[in-house]
């Protein structure tokens, strides 16, 4: 092993038959980064991260995990664990049964196994549920088993596809906190979720995947940018219904680049200001005597700029 | 199921509750050991990949241990002498049988063509069709294994698993002609149990083989070429002359019905076997059974090689 | 994982141990030749009194010194050749070599034959069958006096009272002879619908012999199905965590 990248993905393809499912994506995950993957329903996610772990051949290009060829599949899969294409674990199985054929597999002992499967057992809240069947399990619950296989082998490099898919709010939380906890130990992440809102949390980077090919690719912050370069959107709720006289005063306020009204009681309003100039919009609505609900501000986030490249793609 | 599912997410969650105040990764004999002595937080090396074949053969094992269809053809085979002692009166031997221990064993494996295409069909026909309906494969392929161990390893289990119960049923057989016979051709015994050793090797090997190309499992298939479709071409190329009879002899499909004969029973219960009562077509009193072993044997890595080879080129 | 390993390799090795008990002994397999007819053929030298022509079937004359083919029939040992084409034209005063079966017909057209018997009838093959064997009888040929291959012989089963029943084998097919109190010998005769006059039939008889006891295969069986019973087992117990 080789160089300080953990996943060098290099002008991938993918093609069947005439159509064109990847076409020519290639990013750089580094030792101990977290990348985000992102893309409407069809955009190659799947293919791209399937491509890297062997589920299919890719038509050209060069997929390296730590400095090894996916063409070694064995060797470049020795410390990635990995979760892809919502996989079920034997139903047959149970989850001790379940790790330790994983476990196996990597390489683990028989002690090791019964160490690492409690540990990532007891992460999963699965303890208790060691003995009985997978077939007995519901969604949130597989998801958590094989999850658990994926931590089972402490990899340095771990790929997630829709995560946390099937899980409660809870089991979410859960995951984000164990995968976060895994940034400290410098391991690095690829995970391909619609829930952006992960992706803020836990990515430094992201790559946005459309039409198999790669439209954005970069730091998180980089491509969101500083608030003083965007403007914002303010939302002012009123108790009282608006008045002409209310909404063309928050329109002269210092900053308010575009004033709309959505119903009787609600003012957007684009803002490109200093925080000054927004306390003092504030103090105007407050004094205003209709009765301030509430002011929501929406800053240029990885939502909007997911929508604005995914836009005319239809439901995501 | 929904009642089902919130019932185990709130116990679940009772046994979070409950593990929060568990040392994580407590066991018995890690409770005074650091994460070092316990190996725990360390980088884990895959085996090599005869060890990782072994690892899918030991997983397929266990899950063979957990269908029922392997007790059922357990009982089925302990019927064998039950049904032999109350209908053997029914089928006078004449001289289509020897009156001898091995004589009644080849009448009552009458049947053990067609079970044993019923039989493999059922057990390894479904093996890798089983992984891609359950999902199982897309993690058991995105493991650092190769696919020549991952289809290896589950043959292998198919194979031992299938001459543990035709090696049990052979000796049912033996057990209810010793009921009414003490004398017995060593010679005929030895040659029956070779032959049913390769039949089943070579059946097996080809039940695999069209599994890797089907996509839901089915048992029919390979019962029914093996069964059916074959030894009726077998029956028209011997009946219209157009092949040597002695080729006939190294047809993968007339190895079980050798195996009757070998054991003195001249009509067994398959499409060529009933023909061959009247119209000799299997002729085994010039068997050269090195060089049917050999044939044998190169029929099974054929029918390997073809299923591996399907499956190392199938893209999930 | 070693133990798993030895157990596949111990059952694998057991499933072939038995091939050093499946050689085949060839002195069990006997080849014989029966040539089975009715009728006695006899022979003789005569001079021909008139001219004439044979119409009766079965006298086969040859002039003498040209009944090499008959010769090498009647003396074949593998039964393989079939007699020349017979004359039926008959010159006064040319001496012929005389066969024939059944009846000789022409004793005013030639000077006073006197016959001598070449070939004796042979009308069945019998077997008799010990108890604690059987037999097996598989006729690799059937060829009539005139070189058609007849397809078939007869096994004729006898009672005590010396009746019998019969089953048509075709050649190739395999006829298995059972020890029965009641049965004191089985019979093959030859099958020919033609009514053909000599039949030879070439049939490997083979005697097997069931002396031995299978408790060594009893034990392999329960060992080899021990031994996956153990390994399935082994391989689906529950792991300890």
């Amino acid at each position: 092993m080789t160089g300080e990248s953990a996943i060098e993905l290099s002008n991938l393809v993918k093609k069947y038959g005439n159509f064109t499912a990847v076409s020519d994506i290639s990013f750089d995950i580094k030792k101990g980064e977290f990348m985000g993957l992102l893309g409407p329903n069809g955009a190659g996610k799947s293919t791209t991260l399937k491509a890297i772990t062997g589920l299919l051949i890719p038509t050209s290009g060069t997929i390296r995990i730590q400095g090894m060829d996916i063409k070694d599949h064995r060797h470049a899969l020795e410390h990635v664990g990995c979760v892809i294409e919502t996989p079920n674990p034997y139903p047959d199985f149970t989850p001790a049964d379940f790790l330790q054929h994983v476990g196996r597999i990597y390489g683990l002992d028989r002690r090791e196994i019964s160490i690492r499967s409690r540990d990532v057992l007891e992460e999963m809240k699965l303890w208790d549920w060691r003995y009985k069947k997978i077939e007995g399990f519901s969604k949130g619950m597989r998801q958590r088993v094989v999850i658990a296989q994926a931590l089972l082998p402490n990899p340095d490099i771990i790929i997630l596809d829709e995560p946390t898919s099937g899980l409660d709010p809870r089991g979410m939380v859960e995951v984000r906190e164990i995968l976060q906890n895994l940034k400290k130990k410098d391991r690095s992440l690829l995970i391909s979720t619609h829930i952006l809102s992960e992706v803020s949390e836990l990515c430094g980077s992201v790559t946005m995947i459309r039409d198999g090919k790669a439209v954005l690719s970069g730091d998180v912050s980089e491509l969101i940018g500083s608030e003083s370069d965007n403007a914002v959107t303010l939302e002012v709720k009123m108790m009282k219904d608006l008045t002409s006289d209310f909404v063309t005063n928050l329109g002269g306020c210092s900053g308010v680049k575009h004033v709309e009204t959505l119903g009787d009681h609600v003012v957007r309003l684009e803002f490109l200001g200093t925080q000054e100039q927004q306390a003092d919009i504030i103090a105007m609505a407050f004094n205003s005597g209709l009765g301030l609900l509430s002011v929501n501000e929406k800053g240029k986030n990885l939502e909007s700029l997911y929508m604005e490249l995914t836009e005319g793609e239809g439901a995501s | 199921m929904n009642f089902l599912k919130k019932n185990q997410d709130e116990q679940v969650a009772e046994s979070a509750e409950s593990g929060e105040n568990r040392p994580r990764g407590t066991w018995e004999e890690t409770s005074t050991m650091n994460d070092e002595e316990a190996h725990r937080d360390v980088r884990y090396s895959i085996k090599s990949s005869f060890n990782q074949t072994v690892c899918m053969f030991k997983t397929q094992m266990a899950l063979y241990s957990k269908r029922k269809s392997i007790y059922v053809l357990l009982v089925m085979a302990i019927m064998i002498p039950i049904i032999y002692y109350y209908i053997k009166d029914i089928f006078p031997m004449g001289t289509f049988t020897e009156k001898s221990g091995n004589g009644m064993m080849g009448l009552m494996l009458f049947l053990l063509p067609l079970v044993m295409a019923l039989f493999t069909g059922s057990l390894l026909s479904s093996l890798m069709p089983k992984e891609f309906k359950d999902r199982s494969a897309y993690m058991n392929m995105a493991l650092p294994m190769s696919r020549f161990s991952f289809c290896i390893g589950k043959y292998l289990a198919g194979l031992v698993v299938t001459v543990g119960v035709f090696v049990f049923a052979f000796g049912m057989a033996m057990a209810g002609s010793m009921t009414d016979y003490t004398q017995y051709d060593e010679e005929s015994l030895g040659l029956a149990f070779i032959l049913m050793v390769l039949a089943l090797m070579v059946f097996t090997s080809f039940a695999f083989a069209i599994g890797c190309f089907i996509k839901r499992g089915t048992t029919i298939l390979a019962f029914i070429i093996m069964g059916f479709i074959l030894p009726s071409i077998e029956l028209y190329l011997a009946m219209s002359e157009k092949v040597d009879m002695d080729m006939l002899m190294f047809m993968p499909n007339l190895l079980p019905d050798m195996v009757s004969i070998s054991l003195g029973s001249n009509a067994t219960g398959s499409v060529v076997g009933f023909i061959n009562a009247f119209v000799p077509i299997i002729d085994i009193t010039e068997l050269n059974l090195v060089a049917v072993t050999v044939i044998s044997i190169v029929w099974t890595l054929v029918f390997l090689g073809i299923g591996i080879f399907a499956v190392s080129r199938r893209e999930m | 994982m070693k133990k798993v390993a030895f157990a596949i390799l111990a059952i694998m090795l057991m499933c072939f141990a038995a091939i050093p008990t499946t050689e085949a002994d060839a002195n069990s397999t006997e080849t014989v030749k029966m040539r089975m007819s009715d009728y006695t053929l006899y022979y003789a030298e005569a001079t021909a009194s008139q001219t004439f022509d044979i119409t009766y079937p079965y006298v086969y004359i040859y002039e003498k010194g040209h009944d090499d083919s008959m010769r090498a029939y009647i003396d074949d040992p593998d039964h393989l050749s079939t007699p020349g084409r017979p004359l039926k034209h008959i010159n006064e005063g040319t001496t012929y070599a005389i066969y024939y079966v059944g009846h000789f017909q022409y004793d005013d057209e030639f000077n006073h034959p006197s016959f001598t018997s070449v070939l004796e009838s042979y009308g069945e093959y019998k077997i008799a069958v010990e108890d604690g064997t059987a037999v097996k009888v598989k006729a690799s040929s059937a060829k009539t006096f005139e070189g058609r291959d007849s397809g078939a012989f007869i096994l004729r089963t006898y009672d005590k009272s010396l009746d019998y029943s019969t089953n048509t084998y075709p050649v190739g097919s395999i006829a298995t002879l059972n020890y029965d109190k009641d049965i004191p010998y089985y019979g093959i005769t030859p099958y020919d619908d033609d009514y053909s006059l000599f039949v030879d039939i070439k049939a490997s008889i083979t005697l097997k012999e069931f002396t031995d006891s299978p408790y060594r295969y009893v034990v392999l069986c329960t060992i080899v199905t021990i031994l996956v019973g153990i390994t399935i087992a082994v391989c689906g117990r529950k792991p300890k965590f």
